[in-house]
């Protein structure tokens, strides 16, 4: 019985020309949304390897990151056809600028340069995967589940159907098999297309290592997702009595989903808890460091005019003693760099103190807006598939432990091995310690996030979307037995 | 006669429950949308007016710029960003030199500083007027539009209507008429209401000039805009026998003119008239550079080998003049080759812009997102405005500190000298925003072309309405 009802769904999807419309737009939209995304990639991967060919080859020496700085570079997302996400606002580097460099440690920043080639690619968005999914696809469920049921009701066939021993659930479920299994199948069509279209063209989402099971991962959650909103196509068909109320509740809901709550989740999280800005936060650490460093010189001066025998020396003496080794110099710059180190500690522990205080705040906002966005489904899939590209907030996370990384391995490498000592308004820089051979200069390899970090981000998603599905389809069946024929 | 349709038309609306929600929809989006923004835009004024102060207190003096690691210029956040949020998180706001040991000529880079504050904004879309005017209000257009002619053919009401004395022509203008007062008005009072709301509390509106006259033309185009629609509705709707299949041909036209035609645009016209990236050019100016100052150091390192090192010396003096000479030639030729990659580079680039906008334009959505951007000052207008801004003070940087700098190499020694004066005061950064003249100048056409599209779509359903044959 299941099998003739699904048999019959399927053969009215193609009489009515619904299953060729999905077909022909998704062989369309799809290969040219894919093509387009890795064409894109393909020229920010060129200009990122040139960047660091650049790099590696003026960078070669522990005293050029000092003299000319350094940094860790980003590498381009290669699955960014799945979803943009955030990447155009992730930085494209870690760095420390010339000459900031010392003992004291590294100061290291984001660099967010922004160079804009395509100001319409931003403006109207990008043809992802994501785009295709949650608009394209929606938009086809919903022209094919929107007289599922309330347009035989209109009819009155289901009438002569119900009158007929055919169990209601078969019928439900038999419709939502035929119909789901057709789109899919078109997406999957269009999902081939669009990958031997990048292979033939040169610019396949594959070339890159471990990009294949993300892809299909991908893939499977656009086939949940389109699971989902088919179970809620039917379920509002179903709790309709006419096909032109289903669709125009059909349309409400995914603007509602797709647009409104989303948007709106950020609206909440920000107004019940507010954030200081990031810039904000790195002007009081400036303002900080600079005021650290001051009270250090002043410190410095002070140990220098009350340090017996010290505070009598002129400069041109102090540094004739220093030339000759003089103890009590020597005893007075091992003063100077306790000082300094305990400063250090001390800074940096105020500076981590405030960042930690600062992304603390971050993440319980962040947590409220991402939570409230889960009461849709259609934010669930696009969370899933930003992770999954590695554009998204994990990625933006993993920029902090980058920092934070680099700025150990700059400590460790280049500003530990600097000395400095001062005495009146002269400052003393030994940079004796740093590696000056060819190669020397540390380099922090690119990592991208492991896929089963990425996933962890995102499996409550995934439940929660595998738990709407079960959700609108067990509403759409209840309302479907619940319907009276008379 | 039309004044009876008209009324007829109006009454059903308002006894029905679309006009009702339509209101209710308009008074909860627009003023939340506006008051949202505008709380958002007053975070940013903040962060860039303690980041201006911080800044300038930290390079009182040229000094300064030279020993503390060199110079900030930051573009304010716009006013107006609640019309459009457009490119605001994603274009340069900031500008900064490079190093501490920056030398003429210097190229400062372009940033922006908004990006981690505003993740989720980006990743979910800002809740702006041009996403409710683009989005919301075109859908409903389509709602009130789709059932207009197709469903009273459906309910042969419009057989009945037909065979009295009634002027077609009439009816179809009573139909226009009365249901696009059914959206507009609520559209308008929202919008009204929500500028009283922005005028109560202090508008941050009369900061730019000639502000109030981008919103009374972003009103315009967005009236136009949601009337293109509401005609596009009209036409299919009087093209269709029923309403079902005109709404759903209306859903798969919106999707296509919202969705994939304006991305698809943009992407065209970036294969079919691919432009150096930013990132490259600055790769190959740096290589220009370092090519160029190779071959000035080892002429001067020629010279160098003959130079004494008593700087009273007649012969001293000779060299440092013509060592003076030969890096004032270098740095003319660095900057000769850059203008050449940059002039080649910016031709393209507004030759592939104004490609894809006028591919874009066959959309309505993209005549409204583009113009909406640009008279929010947030669009491609002020960003290029900020880049000749910076470019101004590069060339004030480089003429009174860096391009003062001098060094005397000889045999055995190397001297420098910033040769500006520390105590001398920092220059000022000069914003200057684009002159509303120029940002009217850009959207007439769009603004012509809404026109276009509205005349077009109605003289359509006008057309079809007058052959539907009743028979």
């Amino acid at each position: 019985m299941f099998r003739i009802l699904v048999e019959k769904e399927i053969a009215d999807n193609i009489k009515n020309y619904r299953f060729l419309l999905a077909l022909i737009l998704c062989l369309i939209v799809i290969p040219l949304g894919f093509v387009v995304s890795q064409k894109d990639y393909e020229a920010r991967r060129q200009v990122y390897e040139e960047t660091v060919r650049d790099y590696d080859r003026t960078h070669t020496t522990d005293l050029d990151i000092v003299l000319k700085g350094g940094a860790a570079f980003r590498p381009p997302s290669p699955l960014a056809l799945l979803s943009g996400g955030v990447e155009p606002l992730l930085p494209t580097s870690v760095e420390t600028r010339g000459f900031t460099v010392d003992e004291r440690g590294a100061e290291v920043q984001f660099n967010n340069a922004r160079p804009i080639d395509n100001p319409f690619l931003a403006l109207f968005g990008r043809l992802d995967l994501t785009f295709i999914v949650t608009t394209v696809l929606a938009m086809l469920v919903m022209i094919f589940t929107f007289n599922a049921v309330a347009g035989e009701k209109e009819r009155r066939t289901l009438a002569l159907v119900m009158a007929n021993a055919v169990p209601r659930p078969v019928v439900i479920a038999a419709k939502m098999a035929a119909g789901s299994a057709l789109l899919a199948a078109a997406f999957l069509a269009g999902t081939a297309a669009g990958v031997l279209l990048t292979i033939a063209l040169g610019v396949s989402p594959f070339s890159q290592p471990g990009t294949v099971l993300p892809f299909a991962i991908g893939i499977g959650i656009s086939l949940l997702f389109l699971l989902v909103f088919y179970n809620l196509g039917l379920l509002v068909s179903s709790l309709s009595r006419s096909q032109v109320s289903a669709m125009v509740s059909l349309l409400s809901v995914w603007v509602a989903l797709a647009m409104i709550l989303p948007k709106a989740s950020v609206v909440v999280a920000k107004l019940v808890r507010p954030v200081k800005s990031q810039q904000v936060v790195d002007l009081e650490k400036s303002r900080f460091r600079l005021q650290s460093e001051a009270d250090l010189e002043a410190a410095i001066k002070r140990m220098a005019k009350t340090t017996p025998i010290i505070k009598d020396m002129s400069f041109d003496e102090y540094a004739k003693q220093r030339r000759a080794k003089n103890p009590a110099i020597q005893t007075f710059e091992k003063a100077q760099t306790d000082l300094k180190a305990e400063a250090t500690a001390r800074l940096n522990g105020e500076l981590d103190k405030i960042d930690a205080e600062f992304e603390r705040h971050r993440a319980r906002q962040a947590a409220l807006a991402r939570n409230l966005s889960r009461l849709s489904p259609v934010s669930c899939v696009v969370h899933i598939l930003a992770e999954l590209a590695g554009t998204g907030f994990a990625e933006e996370e993993r920029w902090l432990e980058t920092r934070a990384a680099f700025k150990r391995l700059i400590d460790r490498e280049v500003a530990g091995k600097q000395h400095s000592y001062s005495f009146a308004d002269v400052t003393w820089n030994f940079v004796g310690g740093l590696d000056q051979k060819e190669g020397s200069a540390p380099k922090l390899p690119a990592e991208g996030v492991p896929l089963a970090k990425r996933l962890a981000a995102v499996w409550i998603d995934v439940v929660l979307l595998g738990l709407y599905g079960l959700l609108f389809f067990a509403g759409a069946y209840v309302s479907f037995l619940r319907y009276d024929v008379r | 006669m039309m004044r009876t349709l008209f009324i007829k038309e109006i009454r059903e609306a308002l006894a029905g429950r679309r006009f009702w929600v339509i209101l209710a929809l308009c008074l909860v989006l627009i003023p939340l949308g506006v008051e949202v923004s505008l709380k958002d835009y007053q975070t940013r004024l903040q962060n860039y007016r303690e980041a201006v102060r911080i800044s300038q207190e930290s390079t009182k003096t040229v000094g300064d710029i030279l020993n503390r690691g060199g110079v900030k210029a930051f573009a304010p956040p716009s006013p107006l960003s609640f019309i459009s949020l457009g490119l605001e998180l994603v274009l340069p706001n900031v500008a900064e030199t490079p190093s501490i040991n920056a030398t003429a000529p210097v190229t400062m880079r372009l940033s922006n500083n908004l990006g981690r504050d505003n993740l989720y904004e980006y990743f979910y879309g800002p809740l702006d007027l041009v996403f409710i005017v683009a989005v919301v209000m075109s859908f409903l257009a389509i709602i009130l539009t789709y059932g207009a002619v197709a469903g009273e053919k459906e309910q042969g009401t419009l057989r009945q209507v037909l065979s009295s004395s009634v002027p077609r022509a009439k009816i179809i203008l009573a139909k226009a008429a009365a249901n696009g007062l059914v959206l507009l008005v609520p559209f308008l009072t929202a919008l009204v209401l929500s500028l009283a709301i922005v005028e109560l509390q202090g508008s941050p509106l009369p900061s730019i000039g000639g502000a109030w006259t981008s919103v009374g033309l972003a009103v315009l185009i967005s009236v136009l805009f949601i009337g293109a629609f509401f005609n596009l509705g009209l036409l299919v709707s009087a093209l269709a026998k029923q309403a079902v299949p005109a709404l759903v041909a209306l859903l798969l036209a919106w999707v296509f003119l919202y969705g994939v035609y304006p991305r698809l645009s943009s992407a065209a016209a970036q294969i079919l008239y691919p432009v150096t990236s930013e990132a490259r050019l600055a790769l190959e100016k740096a290589q220009v550079r370092r090519d160029i100052e190779k071959e000035r150091d080892a002429e001067i390192r020629k010279l160098a080998e003959a130079m004494p090192d008593d700087r009273k010396s007649e012969a001293f003096k000779e060299g440092e003049k013509k060592q003076t000479e030969i890096r004032g030639r270098y740095q003319a030729r660095i900057e000769e080759r850059w203008r050449a990659l940059e002039r080649d580079v910016e031709r393209r680039r507004t030759a592939r812009n104004s490609l894809t906008a006028n591919i874009a334009r066959l959309s309505p959505v993209s005549v409204l997102v583009r113009p909406l951007a640009e008279l929010s000052r947030t669009g491609w207008l002020e960003a290029e405005q900020f880049g000749a801004s910076v470019r101004r003070f590069e060339d004030t940087l480089d003429r009174d500190i860096y391009g003062k700098r001098t060094e005397v190499q000889t045999a055995t020694s190397v001297s420098v000298s910033s040769g500006a004066a520390d105590a001398a005061p920092a220059p000022t950064f000069d914003d200057v925003r684009t002159p509303n003249a120029a940002i009217v100048r850009d959207v007439l056409p769009d603004i012509l072309l809404l026109i276009a599209f509205n005349g077009l779509f109605f003289a359509g359903a006008f057309v079809a309405f007058l052959r539907y044959d009743v028979r």
